[in-house]
């Protein structure tokens, strides 16, 4: 009876699971490799773009939660021997550019529920910053990384 | 019972294949492209950084040099110790130093088409020891005591280079009487 009962709950917990991602889904689109060439010496750099986040139903509401390709999941570009720090922003359409940690998260509104790719347009936007003086300590050399962005209903 | 067992670990297995799947849905990648999510509970989507850092130089605490009157007698010289940086892990740059004559000629003049030549050292450390006489817009390549910890050289004695102005007696004695002025331009670039 114990391993009836056992199965039943496994069950319900899938069927339950199954039945949540079913009923929000998302989908984020749009992302754009950011390339800020060669840097010319003076104040910091910055670079975005825009992405269209959908979202299946319920509110416009989702989470946001970006891994750098550092170590550890820190914000690095790297080169051969040498190591350049970023942040990374988002915001949605309208919104004031919000600064989320490495391995943290943040909340947005906006998501839009109509169409996977937010009728052709953007919703929200992705951008890096890096600091005049990380760049001003930085060895010469050609930097390259990454950022992963994982996205879920909130 | 069988079909109990066999349902049980049917469950299981399902369970486990789901959630490992989650796990290497949601782990961090190395992109080497932009990637966009696909639909679905978590959506995952990645792009690359990029940039280039090239090699800062730069120059700084230069001072204006007056030498007043001669007295007749003697040569003039005066110098002054500048802080050259770079972001080169060697300290490695090369400088090159031009006059204002018309053809970048080492020279001052009254304004009046009158000019006296002066000679340039350049020394790779504070000081005039070990300067070297350079001539007007010609690269001095292979210098290799730039400050790399900062631009502004604290911490490398404050200053890491020397430059000497030099008028000889002969050129003095030539000279029209007058008032001379002239510019000395330094151009440090990484080499």
């Amino acid at each position: 009876m114990l391993k009836v009962n056992f199965t039943i709950i496994i069950l319900a917990l899938l069927c339950t699971s199954l039945s949540l991602a079913y009923g929000q889904d998302v989908q984020v689109t749009g992302f754009s490799d950011l390339s800020f060439g060669t840097y010319s010496g003076t104040g910091e750099v910055t670079a975005s773009d825009g992405v269209c986040v959908y979202k299946s139903s319920g509110t416009s509401k989702y989470k946001v939660s970006p891994t750098g390709s550092g170590s550890g999941g820190s914000y690095e570009l790297t080169t051969t021997g040498g190591t350049l720090a970023f942040k990374f922003e988002w915001r949605q359409s309208g919104g004031a550019w919000r600064n989320i940690n490495a391995n943290g998260s943040r909340n947005y509104n906006g998501a839009n529920s109509s169409s996977t790719n937010c009728g052709g347009s953007d919703n929200a936007e992705y951008q890096i910053v890096i600091a005049a003086n990380a760049l001003d300590a930085a060895n010469p050399g050609a930097y390259s990384g990454s950022v992963t962005v994982v996205i879920e209903p909130a | 019972m069988k079909d109990r067992y066999t349902s049980l670990f049917t469950s299981a297995a399902l369970i486990a294949t789901v959630f490992v799947g989650l796990l290497l849905y949601m782990a961090p990648q190395q992109a080497e492209a932009a990637s966009d999510g696909s639909l679905g509970p978590t959506s995952t989507g990645s792009f690359s950084v990029s940039i280039t850092v090239p090699t800062r130089v730069m120059i700084s605490k230069m001072d204006d040099l007056a030498f007043g009157t001669w007295t007749a007698s003697g040569d003039m010289a005066q110098d002054d110790d500048v802080c050259v940086y770079t972001s080169d892990a060697t300290g490695r740059y090369k400088v090159t130093l031009t006059g204002n004559g018309p053809s970048g000629e080492f020279q001052v003049d009254d304004g009046n088409s009158n000019i006296a030549s002066y000679q340039v050292w350049w020394n790779d450390e504070k000081g005039t020891v070990n300067g070297v006489q350079v001539s007007s817009g010609t690269a001095l390549a292979s210098q290799t005591t730039a400050c790399t910890s900062n631009s502004s050289c604290s911490g490398c004695g404050s200053n890491s280079a020397n430059f000497k102005v030099k008028f000889t007696s002969a050129e003095l004695s030539s000279a029209i009487a007058g008032s001379y002025t002239g510019t000395l331009s330094i151009v440090v670039e990484p080499d």
